[in-house]
């Protein structure tokens, strides 16, 4: 496998003289050499991890109630629209012939005037405009967040990414893409059934560039201080699920409870979706966590094998422990754990072998079945259950990589070697996981608090309803739509005294 | 054919093909299945509750009549590499014969067999996209036949001309990755020419019309945009990185699509709404399609906002010209299709091609060469008259065969299609209302409720109505 690394990189965004035609035959033979399998298993990756947002969608809106039912399955697609734009404006700078690290005025300037017809459209939306430059970017120094060479995705081209380099820069972008849309959809669950739809798209905007990107940059790229200290996150289970988790928490916080009687009327509307919305997390996660090989690989392989059993164990275990309670086969206790499984061995899915997969799932189960109870204990709000899902788990799994984490699972693929956890008598590994764990849920729950509460000051940004819409439904107030025309509603005539029965 | 056998039989060796391109088009075609069901119920949602399963299962029937169809001569008509006139393939794969190991016209990296399934998605998409036009007044019968015959007469020839190497279109120099012209032009000509032989529906301008389930409308988005990561990622059929960035492109312009429409109708009803920007998403996807292997993330953000401003507008169209679209398919996909069409002639860039290691293109206007949108005109143009003429002309002389009309009757289209020709519901479960006597603990099935005089209040048999 070669890479070339030519002195002048072909570029899309650097003009051309105009009308003269590039010389292919110079082109081709300095483009790297990829095996196509393992682009392949990438892009076949990021499709699956894209499927996972609408499932966190329905999973989201079969809990809540039918008149919030639609608005919640358009927020998760929201924003993979959302985030697709902010990805490409910030993301991964590599190959830039100018230094615009100095001025971002310089950057937009030679976007603007600097013209090819082309390049002026190089000047505008989280990925696409800075996300993947704030998180990916390679020439950036400092240890916390990424520099703006690869906004708008300049630079982002054939040469090897620096999530594995096998795999060029621009597979790597979209897929990594999928994760920084995927997180802010997590995120949002807690605004449930109170929270106004467009502070939330301009939250979700704000957010993964403050906290999303700089969290990612921290574990994933090669200066981030928590990679360089040895932190293992294989999937994202700082970056997406503790970040989310913790920043879901602190957006219930700041709303506040949902109006009415906890006991009787939030309940699941239709188990059918959420079940759905189970099937395509779990279905997308082998893309996730398999995904996160950057390759295909044995390391893909099995990341996807003890991604499956973690689930597997998880669900059974949550299932279980509803069971001592109740004596019934809970459904949503099985979604719930499932998810949870899937969660806790996200950051450790490329490190650790079967038998600790059961673990995961196990410990993720119990103990996030116990963190459901926090929001009794401390009365707030969290109407879906995310920081006790995604924030305790993540954690849970964040520190259990660090004691199950097992250099000779890495070692399947060949060259790449980790130093292990506990079982490999790497006994500091759980500090590293325990620095970069609480050091995500702090960041993103003290910046998520100010971005939100900066945010509900301002003018026609207020993050909750007020009490007319809430009653009425989000889909019918903010949206004007209704997720289910076909079931009428039984509006009540207080004159109706009696029922008359034809058959049953 | 006799030379096919001849080769068959005389071949020990088999080309060596990287298990990585085969295995990315693989699973496009399975991506590209799903795009199916994905528009189903995407118009079985925005339809009445009456027709819904309707919607459903004809985007299902549409796979297997096509798939049987493409193996009996719909890959030979559109992909043979035996025929030399410039507009239709010869019989020399019928029933796939001399389908094989050899390399595949659209990339020589995958044999003909992997290329075949995955194309027959393609084809079988196509029609899918096409009937939702039949929506709430068409016999299932008649557009199972059609289907059948419109793939044969209309989607293979203009497939062949956009893709087959001998296609004048191809040998012009047109640029369509994944189909603008074959796929969405042409369904979205041939749903107007449907929408106009059909006529209106009863009650078209006075009753409002709205979506029956919403939630099945973003279920089909979601299924579309996923699947919509291999009708464009795998169309440069192979596993490199020109794949990623048409799956780049692709996500970029939907996304772009979503929240443009999702604006333009804010702007006017000042609600998020969910329809608009499934609508957007879709528009989005429609005008990348065919410069998906062309074009770099700054121009697909142009793509989105182009594409869903026009379509938006174009939606229009029916009032102004009086005519029952009844799921806006030519304004999405027909105009869409179009302007997707003519973008590619404006910003494909011969870098994008060259990605893959091999294309060279001319280009678009960003590489100066301005005749580019005038071969692309050519192609639109061409294949939206000739799918809108040809469908016309199929549907008018099917309505003359009897036992072929096209259109159910009166009291059919009231009842719903669902339970006229299919004998189903989709929904079962929503049309009980049940009551529990609080004494007994029986439940009973409601039909009907009245007050304290006798009087009915409320009279639940009209329910399939919605």
């Amino acid at each position: 496998m070669t890479y070339g690394t030519e002195p002048n990189p072909p570029h899309p965004f650097l003009p051309l003289s105009k009308g003269k035609q590039q010389n292919m035959a110079s082109n081709t033979t300095t483009l790297p050499t990829y095996n196509p399998g393992d682009i392949s298993w990438v892009l076949t990756s990021t499709a699956f991890v894209w499927l996972m947002i609408p499932g966190i969608g329905y999973f989201y809106s079969g809990l809540s109630r039918s008149k919030n039912a639609l608005s919640l399955i358009i927020i998760s697609v929201l924003s993979v629209a959302i985030v697709s734009v902010q990805v490409t404006f910030v993301p991964f700078s590599h190959l830039i012939p100018f230094d615009f690290t100095k001025s971002r005025c310089v950057i937009v300037l030679y976007a603007l005037i600097d013209c090819d017809f082309r390049n002026t459209l190089n000047s505008c939306v989280q990925w696409f405009i800075w996300g993947y430059s704030l998180t990916f970017s390679e020439t950036s120094s400092s240890p916390f967040i990424g520099d703006l060479t690869n906004a708008f995705f300049r630079g982002v081209n054939n040469s090897p990414s620096m999530g594995n380099p096998k795999i060029p820069g621009l597979a790597f972008a979209i897929f990594q893409s999928m994760f920084a849309s995927l997180t802010p959809a997590l995120a949002i669950g807690s605004a449930a059934e109170r929270g106004r739809i467009l502070p939330m798209t301009v939250f979700i905007f704000v957010w993964t560039t403050i906290v999303y990107d700089p969290i990612a940059y921290w574990s994933w790229n090669t200066n981030g201080w928590s990679k360089r200290l040895g932190g293992l996150d294989f999937a994202g289970g700082t970056p997406v699920h503790i970040s989310s988790g913790a920043a879901s928490l602190a957006y219930a916080l700041i709303l506040g409870q949902r109006t009415g009687d906890e006991n009787d009327e939030f309940k699941p509307h239709n188990m059918s979706h959420v079940v759905l919305g189970t099937a395509f997390l779990w279905f997308g996660w082998f893309g996730f966590n398999g995904g996160s090989a950057e390759a295909g690989s044995i390391s893909a392989a099995m990341a996807c094998f003890v991604t499956n059993l973690s689930a597997s164990v998880g669900g059974l275990a949550w299932m279980l422990m509803d069971y001592r309670l109740n004596h019934k086969f809970s459904a949503v206790g099985f979604c719930s754990g499932a998810i949870v499984g899937l969660v806790t061995i996200t950051p450790a899915a490329g490190y650790v072998g079967p038998a600790p997969a059961i673990v995961f799932g196990v410990a993720g189960g119990i103990i996030c079945n116990f963190a459901c109870k926090l929001k009794l204990a401390f009365n707030y709000d969290d109407a879906l259950d995310v920081f006790a899902v995604h924030g305790v788990g993540g954690l849970i799994g964040v520190l259990l990589t660090g004691v199950f984490a097992d250099y000779r699972v890495v070692a399947l693929d060949g060259p790449t070697t980790i130093a292990g956890g506990w079982i490999n008598g790497h006994f500091i590994q759980i500090l590293y996981q325990l620095a970069d764990g609480c050091a995500g849920m702090s960041y993103s729950f003290v910046v998520t608090y100010i971005i939100l509460f900066l945010m509900d000051k301002i003018p026609g940004l207020s993050l909750r309803v007020d009490i007319k819409t809430e009653t009425n439904g989000i889909d019918a107030s903010e949206m004007g739509e209704s997720a289910y025309y076909h079931i009428d509603k039984l509006q009540g005539d207080p004159a109706v005294t009696e029922f008359t029965h034809t058959s049953s | 054919m006799a030379s096919n056998t001849m080769a068959m039989a005389g071949n020990t060796t088999i080309p060596h093909y990287d298990p990585g391109d085969v295995s990315w088009v693989l699973t496009s075609t399975a991506f590209v299945w799903l795009m199916i069901p994905g528009i189903g119920y995407f118009y079985s949602g925005m339809s009445r509750s009456k027709n819904a399963l309707s919607l459903i299962m004809l985007s299902v029937i549409s796979v297997a009549i096509v798939s049987f169809q493409w193996f009996f001569w719909g890959f030979s008509f559109t992909y043979s590499k035996t025929s030399t006139n410039p507009f239709i393939g010869d019989f020399s794969n019928a029933f796939f014969r001399g389908v094989n190991t050899s390399p595949s016209m659209g990339n020589p990296k995958v044999p003909d067999v992997v290329f075949a399934v995955y194309q027959s998605m393609f084809a079988s998409f196509t029609p899918a996209l096409a009937i939702g036009s039949v929506a709430e007044r068409g016999r299932l019968l008649p557009t199972i036949i059609f289907i059948f015959i419109w793939t044969t007469i209309v989607y293979d020839p203009i497939a062949y001309w956009t893709w087959n190497t001998n296609g004048w279109s191809n040998k012009m120099g047109v640029l369509d990755f994944a189909g603008g012209t074959p796929v969405h032009i042409s369904s979205g000509a041939a749903s107007l020419a449907y929408a106009l032989i059909l006529g209106k529906r009863q009650g078209h301008g006075t009753e409002e019309f709205k979506p029956h389930n919403m939630a099945h409308v973003v279920l089909g988005t979601a299924f579309l945009w996923f699947g919509w990561f291999g009708f464009n990622g795998g169309s440069a059929v192979a596993g490199d990185i020109r794949a990623a960035m048409a799956c780049l492109v692709t996500n970029l312009a939907a996304s772009v699509g979503g929240l443009t429409w999702m604006l333009m109708d804010y702007r006017i009803e000042r609600k998020f709404s969910a329809l608009g920007f499934c609508s957007g998403v879709v528009v989005g996807l429609v005008t990348i399609t065919p410069a998906s292997g062309f074009v770099g993330p700054a121009s697909a953000v142009a793509f989105g906002i182009i594409g869903c401003i026009t379509c938006n507008f174009a939606c229009n169209l029916k009032h102004a010209f009086n005519y029952d679209d009844a799921l806006d398919i030519f304004a999405v996909h027909g105009v869409g299709g179009f302007v997707g069409n003519i973008l590619t002639g404006i910003f494909a860039e011969s870098y994008i091609a060259a990605l893959d290691g091999s294309t060279v293109i001319a280009g678009g206007w960003v590489n100066g060469h301005f005749t580019q949108i005038l071969y692309q005109l050519a192609d639109a143009c061409a294949g939206m008259t000739y799918s809108f003429v040809v469908t016309y002309s199929i549907l008018f002389l099917m309505d003359k065969i009897p036992g072929l009309s096209l259109r159910v009757d009166a009291e059919t289209e009231i009842k719903g299609i669902d339970v006229s020709e299919i004998g189903e519901l989709a929904y079962y479960h929503v049309d009980k209302i049940l009551v529990i006597d609080s004494k007994t603990h029986e439940t009973k099935f409601v039909e009907q409720i009245r007050n304290g005089n006798n009087n009915k209040v409320a009279d639940f048999s009209r329910l399939n109505n919605v």
